[in-house]
């Protein structure tokens, strides 16, 4: 039987411990606990992993996976070092694209250009793959830095708005403003 | 890959959590175990040989755990290469190189701590001593 005193003394004594052997507690994935009484009464953190800083440079997303119990009333824990996986990224277009005549043609015109062979799906990830990157190009090029253009849209805008508050705004900036507002 | 399990297994006695830890290293492709209270003092060689069927299997027992029993360390001998073990009260320390990339020098502690704080309180400082060697 632990008593409570005892009990936070144990724990005081864990601490100083892994002050002192500079050991460092990794992130717990899945559960809180490791260890459960059959009753369901009482759970423990029980198991644990702690790593150096130096185990930290080598694997730095190192983390603790609980799994669930199946062969004792303790989980494994299983220590991997990995990477926040956000899955596959998805292909994105712009409308404006859309809009252009240019658009359609580039397309088609690259799409027939890639020579790949295998089989039919992995055929369609490759081209796709291919397309986003030449996309990128396509886009820089004809439409230039979208961001950086509406970076200095919104700049233009605020400088109009800043004029209009001090009622320093004439009737040639008030149709600068309407053209801005609607590009 | 860096992938190492940690299991109080409660004694390994019964054939099917044999299954399940051969399971974890081979299909999940676990590169180091360490189990604690095994619990059976004759869990040798041909144990572990039969436990998991293979010889790319190396091991580091330690028996000197007061009560409850024992723990053990167990490597796939394709992910780390042992240079050195240290059996301390209640711990393994096992030293070696992780197969990945040029080779990682790592150090692995498997600790079984004791229900008295006294107890806990040599094991700790131990493992301290040995991190500072």
């Amino acid at each position: 039987m632990v008593s409570g005193s005892d009990y936070s003394r144990e724990i005081r004594g864990f601490n100083e411990f892994i002050e002192k052997a500079e050991l460092l507690d990794i992130p717990m994935i899945g559960r809180k606990f490791t260890w459960y009484k059959p009753n369901g009464m009482t759970k423990s953190r029980i198991d644990r992993v702690l790593v150096s800083k130096e185990w930290l440079e080598v694997w730095p997303n190192s983390k603790q996976f609980i799994y669930s119990r199946s062969v004792s009333d303790h989980c494994v824990l299983v220590i991997k070092d990995s990477c926040p996986d956000w899955g596959p990224k998805p292909f994105r277009s712009l409308d404006i694209w859309q809009k252009d005549s240019r658009f359609r043609d580039f397309v088609r015109c690259k799409w027939l250009s890639y020579e790949v062979h295998d089989r039919g799906l992995f055929v369609f990830k490759e081209k796709l793959k291919k397309l986003k990157s030449d996309l990128k190009v396509w886009n820089r090029e004809v439409f230039g830095d979208v961001k950086q253009a509406g970076e200095i849209l919104k700049n233009k805008i605020q400088e109009l708005d800043a004029r209009d508050d001090v009622g320093d705004l004439d009737e040639e900036g008030r149709l600068e403003m309407r053209s801005l507002l609607t590009e | 890959m860096m992938k190492i399990t940690s299991l109080n297994v409660r004694g390994l006695g019964g054939s099917n959590k044999r299954r399940y830890l051969k399971e974890l290293i081979f299909k999940e492709q676990v590169g180091m175990m360490c189990i604690q209270e095994t619990k059976c003092s004759e869990f040798g060689k041909e144990n572990c040989f039969n436990m998991l069927g293979s010889n790319e299997i190396d091991w580091v027992k330690n028996e000197t755990i007061n009560n409850a029993g024992e723990i053990i360390t167990i490597w796939r001998r394709s992910c780390f290469h042992l240079s050195s073990f240290f059996n301390g009260n209640n711990f393994s320390v096992i030293e070696g190189e992780w197969k990945v990339g040029d080779g990682v020098r790592v150090t692995i502690v498997n600790v079984y701590s004791s229900r008295s704080l006294k107890e806990n309180k040599v094991i700790w400082d131990e493992i301290i001593a040995c991190r500072a060697s």
